[in-house]
């Protein structure tokens, strides 16, 4: 399947995925986030900002998750954590946006 | 691909595969041969302790890159094969198959190795460390619901595996030669809520004492701690620290003393050879030390790439690093002495706080449990130096964001 990915530099992209991998590691393989600290939730490096019509569609943000994404700078209402996003076939065309790590 | 100015890799983890992406993004189009002595791309080492030990991942996941990264990035993968020699005046490394790599660069992230009890190694079964796949992959076949298993050393290893193994079913029991679990890295108040989080959870931790002697025929069945007690084990997980694998170095007549040395842009004594990751010993506000840690890797791997292309100095940052245990998160930033006095924000719930390390006035370390969200700040207000009164920063009536 393919999701749409705009990166840091505002290139638009259409990456390559599969059911049951994570958002971050898709972006990862292709160097478009840091990923820091491997998905387990620690770094923020991994942070999106998910296109409005597909961000009613994933589960809520996780409690650990909402705290890093509510201090970082440069997050809003769009933003998530890439680690915590798992692709599934209902995600196919999923269209998020990189954002500055800070 | 030009070869006129390769890049040779001798090491194959966290470090290494930075040290790939780094340089090809810089545009750096010289060859890249990248030997590690293990058989596998590099792989995520975090995980070993948590998640795959747990059995909650397949081994695949654990690749920092799929294959087909290193293909994209005209890298030349040597795996299974251990570097012999460093031959400075040739330019080349020898391999132990003989084969002779020539370099222009040489970059030396070969990482450590789990340090072993004395006499226990290989000669007794049960006696478990974990560094690599293979130590997870050994101890998870080892266990068994019940199981009573000795953990030696109170530092993270020895506490992450700790909480996974009692996740597991295991009876866990940490010996801790000092007074308090992480006694060289985490704030006092800290570490006493991680105890009581393990506690909590039903396992074991002494504190004040080590292991005298192990006993069992051809498997582990007990050890004597410094105290005189018999604790049975089925299984001993020793993680006592790591030594760096610098003899590599050494023989090559580079300067050595805890790991290999090397300056602020991670060359060592030979202005053509680095050295990045969990190996060097680099400069730090404390002083000469190696910092165990992906951040290191990373960062390491990013001046060296700079370095190499000749490029600006990736900005400095302070360093970083994170540890699980049960459903506590530790997240830390920057470095204290020993003796640092930490200023505490309690959090509202006795198992949140954040601990604050101050030098002339400024935030220079803090380190938080379960306070994601002061983390995120600690980063910002140590990264900008900011000046801050030690009262403002405890009291909780005042965000810390606003600081």
């Amino acid at each position: 399947m393919k999701i749409n990915v705009t990166d840091r530099a505002g290139n638009q992209r259409l990456l390559e995925c599969e059911e049951g991998d994570r958002l971050m590691d898709v972006l990862a393989e292709v160097d478009l986030v840091e990923a820091t600290c491997g998905g387990e939730c620690s770094c923020a490096t991994c942070q999106v900002y998910v296109a409005p019509e597909w961000l009613q569609r994933l589960p809520e943000r996780g409690e650990l998750e909402a705290e890093l994404l509510d201090e970082l700078l440069n997050s809003n209402e769009q933003s998530r954590l890439a680690c915590q996003i798992n692709l599934d076939t209902a995600l196919a065309g999923l269209t998020v946006t990189i954002a500055n790590a800070e | 691909m030009s070869g006129a100015e390769p890049v040779v890799i001798v090491g194959g983890g966290q470090a290494a595969a930075q040290l790939v992406g780094s340089l090809r993004s810089h545009g750096y189009v010289g060859g890249i041969t990248l030997i590690n002595a293990e058989s596998r791309l590099p792989y995520h080492r975090p995980p070993l302790s948590k998640k795959y030990l747990l059995g909650e991942m397949p081994t695949d996941k654990l690749l920092i890159r799929k294959p087909e990264y290193y293909e994209r990035m005209e890298v030349r993968p040597v795996l299974g094969t251990a570097v012999a020699s460093i031959q400075r005046a040739e330019r080349q490394v020898v391999l132990d198959d003989g084969q002779a790599i020539d370099y222009a660069h040489l970059v030396l992230a070969t990482g450590g190795r789990a340090l072993t009890l004395i006499g226990t190694a290989g000669r007794m079964a049960g006696v478990h460390h974990l560094r690599s796949i293979a130590d997870a992959d050994a101890l998870r076949s080892a266990i068994f619901p019940g199981c009573r298993v000795v953990l030696v050393g109170g530092g993270y290893i020895g506490l992450e595996v700790a909480a996974s193994l009692r996740k597991l079913g295991c009876e866990v029991t940490v010996l801790e030669m000092q007074n308090r679990v992480l006694a060289r890295s985490v704030a006092e108040p800290i570490a006493e809520v991680l105890m009581d989080c393990h506690a909590r959870n039903g396992g074991r931790i002494h504190c004040g004492r080590g292991v005298q002697s192990i006993h069992g025929d051809s498997s582990v069945s007990s050890v004597t701690t410094t105290d005189g007690d018999e604790i049975p084990a089925d299984l001993l997980v020793v993680g006592v620290g790591m030594a760096p694998n610098s003899e590599l170095a050494e023989a090559a007549g580079l300067e050595c003393n805890n790991g290999i040395r090397v300056d602020a842009n991670c060359r060592t004594s030979d202005p053509e050879i680095f050295a990045i990751g969990d190996v060097a010993c680099r400069p730090t506000t404390l002083g000469c030390l190696r910092l165990e840690s992906v951040d290191n890797a990373i960062q390491t791997a990013n001046i060296a790439a700079a370095g190499i292309v000749g490029a600006a100095d990736p900005e400095a940052t302070a360093p970083w690093f994170w540890s699980d245990q049960y459903d506590s998160k530790l997240q830390m930033v920057g470095l204290a002495p020993p003796d640092a006095r930490w200023h505490v924000r309690a959090n509202g719930r006795a198992d949140k706080l954040s601990c604050f390390y101050l030098e002339g006035g400024r935030v220079v370390a803090a380190q938080c449990l379960n306070a994601g969200g002061d983390f995120m700040v600690a980063k910002r207000l140590v990264a900008a130096g900011t000046a801050i009164c030690p009262e403002r920063l405890t009291d909780t009536g005042l965000a810390l964001r606003d600081l």
